[in-house]
């Protein structure tokens, strides 16, 4: 196992000891110079305290920093180990110069830094086991021990040893290695700070079982001075100086190795705490997107239900609105009848001069007159919620349907003592002139029912609203007018003022709101202004032109109701006849609209996808698929459901009135 | 003297109106369903029909576009009535070849009104 030294006769030395005392030889003994002992004693106690930081410091690196700090490692120790050794050496003067095989000596030192790597490649592992532990203090104690004899081989001077030091030496070597490997180890699993005093401490007694290790190895060794020292052609060194400056050198690597651990600990312990916040600000990361994750996922959820309670609400109202409506139909079935009957009645008891039955009669059918009023109220307002409810412009005379309108109520008017005051202006507008007319009675009766013994005004006057040009129709009473709570629900349906004007003044309680809904269907509103005991008055407004209507029926209403700033927009004229396609084009591109022709109802269904006109033109009779298939179509179809349509219906000959189904068709 | 074929299911409201009618002037034929509208539409020749439109057996809708897919009787005015008076029934009707129409109940004037018109465009 040890490396022998160079010769057969220095084997034989080995092996008969000192106790053999060969005749040539003389026996010689050593003295130790003291401050040079110290000194390698020093050594020791530096290198040791160095390799217990580099363990640490090779199990925490990875890659190609781990195999250089396990290298850089190697060296300072084997060094280390190697000068104590070397000092120790100089430190004992034999009585006459001893001359070095320079090879054994550069030898020596890497056997110890062969030990030193292989030791510290095996300790530096992540996971230590006992049985790695043991190894690496084996091959760490193989290695010191080789270095030691070796470089007392490197001697040019004949040296015996005894066994029981010598095998003591390498006891104590073992031991060294495997306590410092052990303590390095401890260090590592629990080392940081306040434990450096310890680490000095185990430093000491490493170095102290490295230098004991050194002088049993020395206490084994009896030099003789044979012929071979004389003939020594090896180098003769200053001894004393040499040792010092060995161990100045070696004192000064270690420090600088100790130095750079020191550093890199300073700055891994820098990395490791940014690190350490990186990982931190990692976890508050992903826990910020769980949190977001779960927060989107919330709102979904919230979304989603909020959508179906919206969906449901809708459909309930549409399933109430239908059944209104179908309850309707049925009321309005039997009262057909006992309407159709009493009036049937009515005439012929007049024809047989019966006054007292005509009268009774007359009763019934007022009363079934009035229960289908309230019911034809009910029907609308489920239409209106329904989205049902129908709009039919045409243009009218202003005169004739305030004569008209006026002439319905004025009994109703008239009967509570009251003075009715009309102020009409002349004028036309296209409008669903039934809704208005129902508005307008609505408005007026309303007037009639709340008034005793006052006046009723009705001024209908041109009225532009936000450079809209329409109509008022004013409806002014000096009744028992409204506090601001009750005009606030004045027109939510089934709202009279309170239920004790229910009892008094009868009706459903409709009837403003569904003027109100009538009125923004045809793009107008309703305004209120009342004071409690001294009247109100309602004024409704309407545009001239409906939004959305193009007038070209009727010329003069056509010039009067276009804006001056019309926009160039496109309409689609479907119309089978070419002769109507030059006519429109030629009223039409002169107001600057651009316009689309289709001569049947598929290519105009076709066109109006492709071209998005802002306006379809239809006629009615037509080959093939008539305008009202088409009207259907395009009233199903979601993406055109809300172009407004015009149709030319020539039905009624003379007049041609136009129908169009406005936007909420 | 003018014959008005009247088609309607419910029976107080047929006798009602044809009665009504009958004193205003016309011969009035009767017609319970869709099917027996069609038929009778052929055997009489009625100047004016006056259809509901929800009919047994064959609606009114039907009925008025088998009337007006016929040569023989595509020229009688037909004028729907009926108690519906929700979106789309209007357009149904004119959509199946009605040329008016009018709500129930009935206001005598306003249907004798559209009676008139309708004999009138039929004679021009």
């Amino acid at each position: 196992m040890l490396l022998p030294a160079g010769t057969n006769e220095r084997i034989s030395h080995f092996y008969y000891g000192r106790w053999l005392q060969m005749e040539h030889m003389e026996h010689v003994h050593g003295s130790y110079d003291f401050m040079l002992v110290v000194f390698s004693y020093v050594v020791a106690v530096v290198a040791s305290y160095t390799v217990l930081d580099l363990v640490g410091r090779i199990s925490t690196s990875r890659g190609r920093s781990r195999w250089l700090w396990l290298s850089f490692g190697a060296v300072a120790m084997g060094m280390g180990i190697w000068s104590m050794h070397f000092v120790g050496m100089l430190a004992f003067s034999l009585p006459v110069p001893v001359a070095y095989d320079l090879k054994l000596v550069v030898l020596s030192v890497l056997a110890a830094m062969v030990g030193s790597f292989i030791a510290l490649f095996v300790v530096g592992q992540p996971h230590i086991t006992l049985r790695r532990l043991f190894v690496s203090g084996v091959f760490l104690a193989i290695g010191i021990c080789t270095m030691h004899y070796t470089g007392m081989a490197a001697m040019m001077v004949g040296i015996t040893y005894d066994p029981f030091y010598f095998a003591l030496s390498v006891l104590i070597a073992l031991a060294a290695s495997f306590a410092a490997l052990w303590l390095s180890l401890y260090f590592r699993q629990g080392g940081s700070g306040g434990e450096g005093w310890k680490k000095a401490g185990s430093g000491l007694v490493m170095g102290a079982a490295v230098v004991g290790m050194h002088y049993t190895g020395m206490a084994a060794a009896q030099f003789h001075l044979d012929a071979q020292a004389a003939a020594a052609n090896g180098v003769v060194l200053d001894q004393k100086w040499l040792a010092y400056f060995i161990a100045g050198g070696t004192l000064f690597t270690l420090g600088l190795s100790l130095f750079g651990i020191f550093i890199s600990n300073r700055f891994s312990r820098k990395d490791s705490e940014i690190e350490a916040k990186a990982h931190e600000i990692y976890f508050m990361n992903q826990e910020l997107r769980m949190l977001n994750e779960n927060l989107e996922q919330l709102v979904k959820e919230r979304t989603a239900q909020l959508e179906k309670a919206h969906d449901e609400a809708i459909k309930a109202n549409m399933i109430k609105s239908q059944f209104l409506a179908n309850m309707s139909h049925e009321l309005r079935t039997p009262l057909n009848a006992i309407i159709g009957y009493s009036e049937m009645l009515i005439e012929e008891a007049e024809e047989l001069s019966e006054p007292m039955f005509a009268e009774d009669l007359g009763k019934i059918r007022k009363a079934g007159n009035h229960l289908l009023s309230l019911i034809n109220d009910i029907l609308d307002i489920s239409k209106i919620e329904a989205g049902k409810m129908d709009i039919f412009y045409e243009t009218c005379d202003l005169a004739g349907l305030t004569q008209d309108v006026v002439t319905t109520v004025k009994p109703l008017v008239e009967k509570g003592g009251n003075r009715f005051e009309i102020r009409s202006a002349a004028g036309e507008m296209t409008t669903d002139v039934t809704k208005l007319r129902q508005i307008l009675i609505n408005l007026l009766s309303n007037a009639g029912k709340f008034t005793q013994g006052g006046t009723v005004g009705f001024d209908v006057y041109p009225l532009t609203k936000n450079h809209v040009p329409g109509y008022g129709f004013r409806v002014r009473d000096t009744g028992i007018g409204m506090t601001p709570e009750q005009i606030e629900k004045l027109f939510q349906p089934f709202s009279q003022a309170d239920s004790s004007t229910t009892r008094k003044y009868g009706g459903t309680g409709l009837g403003l709101a569904i003027s109100e809904r009538f009125c923004s269907l045809m793009g107008g509103d309703i305004e209120v202004d009342s004071e409690l005991g001294s009247g109100s008055t309602f004024t409704c407004w309407l545009p001239a032109t409906p939004p959305g209507h193009v007038p070209a029926a009727d010329k003069t209403a056509d010039e009067r109701a276009k804006p001056e700033n019309t926009h160039p927009a496109s309409i689609l004229l479907i119309d089978d006849e070419p002769f109507n396609h030059q006519l429109m084009q030629r009223y039409l591109a002169k107001e600057g609209w651009t316009l689309a022709f289709a001569t049947s109802g598929p290519e105009g269904l076709q066109l109006a996808k492709k071209l998005r006109p802002e306006v379809i033109c239809l006629d009615i009779l037509m080959p093939s698929m008539d305008g009202w298939s088409v009207l259907s179509a395009i009233k199903s179809d979601p993406e055109l459901q809300d172009t407004p349509v015009v149709i030319w219906s020539m039905t009624s000959a003379g007049s041609s009135v136009m129908r169009s189904a406005p936007p909420n068709f | 003297m003018h014959t008005i074929l009247l088609v309607e299911d419910n029976e107080m409201n047929r006798d009602m109106l044809s009665r009504r009618l009958s004193r205003s002037g016309y011969r009035v034929v009767m017609a319970e369903d869709g099917r027996r509208g069609v038929d009778l539409a052929l055997e009489e020749r009625p100047d004016v029909i006056l259809m509901d439109l929800s009919l047994p057996v064959l609606d009114g809708w039907e009925a008025t576009r088998l009337l007006k897919s016929s040569p023989e009787t595509r020229h009688i005015p037909v004028i729907a009535l009926t108690a519906h008076a929700m979106a789309g029934d209007q357009e149904k009707a004119y959509e199946a070849g009605c040329d008016d129409f009018d709500t129930k109940p009935v206001v005598m004037a306003r249907l004798l009104d559209k009676i008139n018109a309708a004999l009138a465009n039929r004679n021009e």
